[in-house]
Parts: C-alpha cells; structure tokens; sequence
C-alpha cells in the first residue's frame, strides 16, 4: 500500500481529533453541565472513553486493508453499504461544520473583528484543500509537526498560569452529587471522544509498525485526556466558576493572565494557535474522510475542491450567529454523537457476527 | 505548465503580501482611561482620555503647548452610542487594549454598576486588566480632566498612585475590572472597589497653570474602599477600615501602625501579614500573622527589653485586633453588605450548612466572629535604643 504513515503521525491526528473538539465547544459543555465540577466530569470522561478506545481498535483489527467505507460497503453489500456510507459522511459533516464555525468565529471574534467569514473561510480552504490534494501521508505530517508546536505552547501556558491557580476555586466539591459531573463527563465523552472514529479512515495495513496500533491509540487517548484535564482544571482554579460560565472561549480567556518572570505577558494570542492547528488538523481530517468515503483513495483534486465549499456553505446557512452554534452543541450535537456511537457499534456488532458465523 | 504554476504563486505572493483591514498606529487614538458620568438629561456621559501622540513623540527640548492626553465627552442613552458620538470630534479611530482605568461616578454607582459594566465585558478589544475606581465626591469627568503633576499621563497617576498605595499603605486595593465582574456575577459576594478623589479643587486643574504651582496644586488622590450593595453603592470605609479591609482580604503587602504609650507612640511597619479565615457554622474565625518592624518610636521603652517588646508586640495586635473588628461592625451592621465575601466563603466550606441557612441577609448580621493576630518578630532597625533613652542611661 502507497503512501504508508507513521504510528507517530497517527498518534497526533488522534490527539488532535480528542483536543480540537473541546475548545468553545467541550468546555461550553462542561462548565455548563457539571459547573465547578467540571474536573470531575474528565475523569468519567476518560473512564467512558475506553469504549470508543476498544471499538476502534477492533474495527481497525477487521479486513486490515480497508478503510470504514469499504469495510461497511463488504459486509452489508453495496446498495446497502452505500447508504450506511452516506449516513456515516453526514456525522463526518455535522463535525466538519460546527468545527469550522468554531475556528472562524473564534478568530473573527477574537483576533481580526472587522474581518468578514468567508476571507476566513478562503485562507483556510486555501491550506485545507491543498493537503488534501496532497493526500494522508501530508495531511499526518502537518498534523505531528503542528502536534509538536501545540505541545509546546500547552507547555507554555501551564507554566505560566500555575500561579494563577485558586483552590477554593473548585469547591464546593460534588455539592449535587454525581449527577451534574456525569451529566458533563458523558458530554464531553460524546463531543470529544466518539468523533475518534474517524480514524478509521486510515486502513491499519496503511500504517508502519501497525504492530503497535493498540500501544499508540492508547497513547494518544492518555495525552487527550490529560490535556483535556488540564485545560479544564487550570482554566476553573485561575477564572472561577462565574467567570468561566460568561466566556464563550474562557480557555482563550484564561491565557491572557499569563506573565512569567513579570516581562512575558499578553502571549495569548500566540499560544492560542494550539487551537488554530488543531481545527485546521481535524477540518483536513474531515475533508479526508468524506472524500474517501464517497470515493477511495481518490485522486481527483476537484473533490476536495468541491466538499469543502459544500460543508462551508452549510456551516454559515446553518450557523448564523453564536447563540445558534451554542444551542446546537449543547442540545442536538450530544445526540447527534449518540447516533454515531450507535451506528459504529452496529458495525462492532456485525463483524463480531460474521466473525463468529465464519468461525 | 511548472513554469505557469511558479507564475501562479509568484502572482499570489504579491497579492497577499499585505494585511487586510489593518490599521496603522497613527490612524488610532489610544485610549488610556474612560470616565461615566450621567448628565442632566440622565444619560450616560462618557469621557474618554486619550494619549496625545503628537505630544508624547514631540521632542522635549522642543516648545510645545500642546497637553499630554485629551479627553472627549459624548453623552448618550448607552455608552456604545456614546462612544461612536465622539467619532464626529475626533479625527482617529479609539483603540481601547492599552486602557489602565475606569472611573465611574459616585452618582452612577448609586444608581446601579451593572447598568454600566456590560458594554466593557463584550468588546474584545479591551483587555479586563484596567483598574476600576469610583469618583468620590466629583464626577469622573473632573477626575479624568485634572492635570496632575508627577505624571504626565493623569490616569497612569492614578494606576500608580494606586499600586504605591496597594504596596506600602493598604488603603486602596488594585481591583481590576475583572474582580469586579467575578464579584458582580457571583451573588454571594458583594462589590468593593477603591475610590479616588481631587485634593485642592481649583479653577485651572484641567490646565497647565495648575501645575505652574508650587503648594495647592489640584491633583487626583486615592481614597477608601467604596462599599456596594446589590451592585449599588451605599458608603465609604473610612482609612482605617480600608486598611483593616486589606487584612482581611490578604491583601496588605506593606502597612504602618501607629500605637500609643504613655509618652509618645511608636509607629510599626507590617510586613508579610497573611491573613486565613476559617469557618464554623456562624462562627468566623479570622487569624492573620505578621512580621513587624519598628520604624519610629517616641515612647520611653526599653526596645531591648523582652517584656517591653511584648508589650509594643500586644498593643500593635490589639490595635489591628480593634481596628478588624470595628470594620467587621461597620460593615456587617451599618451597611449589612458581605463585601468579604463570607457567604461564599461558607457556601464552599460547607455547602450542607448553608443549604440550611433561609434568609442570609439575617444570618449575616448574627455572625460571631473571632479575630486573631499574632506579631512574630519585632525588628528594630539599626539603633538598638530609643536616643532619648541612651541619654537618660548614659546620665
């Protein structure tokens, strides 16, 4: 198989995957859920995850050479694969559009407010459709060489917001018992967690040393969780509940307070670019997916071309304003998700049945 | 076709060499400091102070009359449409990120902040850094307009003025706007916020001639803690509660106290005070520990002896120990506002309890509370007597 990747690329494609969805749209989640024991809902959440983790790892184990589509379309046959295959791109679609609404109405809000949507749109399609083109092997090595910088600025501004950390800021703990952390562990599970699914795109024949496909994947589950946590935890001790509930990106917020050695400070707008690569990263992983279930190992550079104008255009008819966005994260996305987790466990179950019938 | 896609690109980076929508530092005004007043018609009247580029980059050795900052007015219904008004005076666009404070009217803090607060929390130009202060007993008009004379800038006076304060004294506090929203959100603490005041009010405060003077130069002075209640302001701590009010808060860096005794009195800086309050039901326990320094003394003590020494140590405590409690009293009795955030505190210490707790505004005022304070060291500087006393022993 041409154009192999490496566990390591794979790896950071599935931090990636787990990370990008928390910004603005997790932690809206979370905070809102279980309030000031959001903290507590990421150690559900890792606990939850293990599901999507052993699922994964049993898809991928099955016709090592096929990527989902081809996998769905060999066991229930074509007509039927095909419109299984359809439903899978419209989750892959209803990922694509609420991250890129995520990543442009954070820089228009944040950065450049003057700027319309669509020169946003244009200068990603830009990077988005290129890698795309250029196919798996590109899109997995932008996204190791972005994973590297990311780590680094998530480094960065643990360092300096350490200080900035309060630890009344986290009580009352467990003031409504376990309802409202779980209430917000499962959402953050179905938001985060479950669109790791989509790395089953990538055939595990595809991959170098897939020897160690379970290793990494856990690996990159444990690094997601833990930044997750992180992020959930620095930004509650250093804001507080109150002041995390009224940001639309209180993790965004939170960085401005950086000042290490009373000289580095106003960096969050460098440091907030881990978030910038990780949209950008799980946008292209989309695009790849959808492409590559309407058409495997595609070579046509027109659709790309075509898909992501498709899923932008949607994303502004869909997404008017914020208020929209939050009430769809919050409501119709965690069900959306329950339907993904649903159809993937259907195809569990299936080969878990062919296997058995074979056998 | 490899030489029309190397044209292709060549093209695209000539094209996108530049920034759309950028704005060139000369064609913004930066704002360092915004003032809301309300007018007679009972709208909302906005001050903007603004740095004088031109000034600030003039040579100093060049004559030059113009002053260092200039202030717009604009009133209207909200203080977006006010500052939009101002546009039609000023011929650059504002630019809020560097902004260092917010004064806001005695009469507008009456009314109700949060009235006046919103518009500050959504543009995401302006950093929730700057500090926020109230006009007492002037508009913050006058008090953005007074030329001050230690600091060209008159609002980064006031920012200065207050972190000296902060550091050394303990009557103000640097409350950035973002306490105050985190206040104004939670409901179970109430908003305090230094105040500011203009000393030797004159005719000339807002031009040059004011500072042509040597002695009653009008100029901007930081006051005590202003007290809320429901987001409404309803009083003044007096200097000495402002201090006490930093102990309690931990907030006190640096302060002085001065202590009676028999023939004069000794004047005591406090260093390294750290305050831990514990909570019981309706029993609050306030414990604050401190290092201390003798920096005067007029008394007829032997600072060499031990029993002395405690007994300079005592009265510095008991002194502190009153001043707590007479604040505590003021607060909880006369203005019946939990601007130190007691209810919070119980609230996450034990949120059983205060489930119990029907009508806080009552619990509050039946609330025990226990000061304690403990001087460690006493440290006397360089001379080990008093130079009275050495006389008196030498003799």
């Amino acid at each position: 198989m041409k154009n192999k990747i490496s566990m390591l690329q794979l790896t950071s494609i599935n931090i990636f995957i787990i990370i990008s969805s928390f910004f603005g749209i997790g932690i809206y989640n979370v905070y809102n859920a279980a309030k000031v024991d959001a903290w507590i809902s990421i150690i559900f959440t890792t606990i939850l995850s293990f599901l999507v983790l052993f699922i994964v790892i049993y898809i991928v184990n099955y016709k090592k050479d096929l990527t989902i589509g081809e996998k769905i379309k060999y066991l229930y046959g074509k007509k039927l694969g095909t419109f299984l295959n359809i439903i899978l791109m419209l989750f892959v679609v209803s990922t694509a559009i609420s991250l890129i609404f995520n990543l442009t109405h954070f820089i228009i809000t944040q950065f450049l407010s003057e700027t319309t949507v669509i020169a946003i749109e244009l200068i990603f399609s830009l990077a988005i459709i290129y890698i795309n083109i250029k196919g798996i092997e590109t899109i997995s090595r932008t996204s190791l060489i972005l994973l590297f910088f990311s780590l680094i600025f998530l480094l960065f501004s643990m360092i300096g917001l350490l200080p900035n950390i309060e630890f009344n800021n986290f009580q009352p703990i467990l003031e409504y018992g376990f309802k409202r952390p779980l209430n917000g562990g499962i959402r953050v599970f179905l938001l985060n967690f479950v669109p790791l699914f989509l790395i089953l795109i990538v055939p595990k024949n595809q991959i170098k040393n897939n020897d160690k496909y379970n290793k990494y994947t856990f690996l990159a589950y444990m690094v997601g969780c833990l930044i997750i946590f992180l992020i959930t935890a620095i930004t509650l001790g250093s804001l507080g509940i109150h002041l995390t509930k009224i940001y639309q990106y209180p993790e965004y917020i939170v960085l401005k307070r950086i000042e290490i050695f009373n000289f580095i400070d106003r960096i969050e707008n460098l440091i907030s670019m881990q978030w910038i690569f990780g949209l950008f990263i799980v946008i292209s992983f989309c695009v790849y997916n959808i492409n590559n279930l309407i058409k495997p190992n595609n070579k046509s550079k027109l659709l790309p071309i075509i898909i992501f104008i498709i899923i932008t255009t949607t994303t502004n008819l869909i997404f008017k304003n914020i208020t929209i966005f939050n009430y769809y994260t919050y409501y119709i996305a965690p069900l959306i998700r329950i339907g993904f987790l649903i159809f993937i466990l259907f195809i569990a179950i299936t080969i878990k049945i062919k296997r058995s019938l074979k056998s | 076709m490899k030489k029309i896609k190397i044209l292709i690109v060549v093209l695209f980076l000539l094209v996108v060499s530049g920034c759309y929508n950028y704005r060139e530092l000369n064609e913004l005004s930066i704002v360092s400091a915004i003032g809301i007043d309300k007018d007679k018609n009972d709208n909302i009247k906005v001050t903007i102070q603004v740095i004088n580029s031109k000034k600030e980059s003039s040579d100093s050795s060049q004559s030059n009359t113009n002053a260092t900052f200039i202030t717009y007015e604009s009133s209207a219904k909200t203080i977006q449409e006010a500052l939009r008004k101002v546009v039609l005076s000023s011929p650059k666009r504002f630019f809020a990120t560097q902004m260092q404070i917010l004064v806001i009217s005695e009469k507008c803090a009456k009314d109700d902040i949060t009235k006046y607060i919103d518009f500050f929390t959504r543009d995401p130009e302006i950093q929730m850094k700057f500090l926020t202060l109230i006009a007492k007993d002037t508009t913050a008009n006058k008090i953005l307009t007074t030329l001050t004379p230690l600091e060209t800038i008159n609002s980064t006076n006031i920012r200065e003025s207050l972190k000296t304060n902060t550091r050394y004294l303990g009557i103000g506090y640097e409350i950035t706007f973002e306490d105050v929203i985190n206040n104004m959100i939670n409901d179970k603490i109430e908003i305090s916020m230094p105040s500011v005041i203009i000393i030797n009010e004159n005719k000339n405060q807002d031009s040059t001639k004011n500072l042509e003077q040597v002695k009653k130069i009008a100029d901007s002075k930081i006051s005590s803690i202003a007290v809320f209640k429901n987001n409404k302001l309803i009083g003044y701590l007096t200097d000495q509660e402002s201090i006490a009010y930093s102990f309690i808060l931990d907030n006190i860096e640096n302060t002085i106290i001065t202590t009676k005794c028999a023939s004069g009195h000794i004047s005591s800086e406090i260093i390294e005070s750290h305050t831990k309050i514990d909570t019981n039901k309706n029993n609050i326990s306030i414990n604050i520990s401190a290092n201390a320094n003798i920096n005067e003394s007029t008394c007829e003590t032997d600072l060499n002896s031990k029993k002395d020494l405690n007994k300079i140590k005592r009265s510095i405590e008991n002194n502190i120990k009153n001043n707590i409690n007479n604040t505590l009293n003021t607060v909880q009795k006369k203005y019946k506002s939990d601007i130190f955030g007691f209810e919070d505190l119980i609230y996450k210490n034990d949120p059983k309890y205060y489930k119990n707790i029907k009508n806080w505004d009552n619990f509050y005022q039946n609330i025990n509370f226990n000061v304690n304070v403990d001087i460690d060291t006493l440290e006397k500087g360089n001379t080990l007597y008093t130079p009275e006393r050495k006389l008196k022993n030498e003799k």
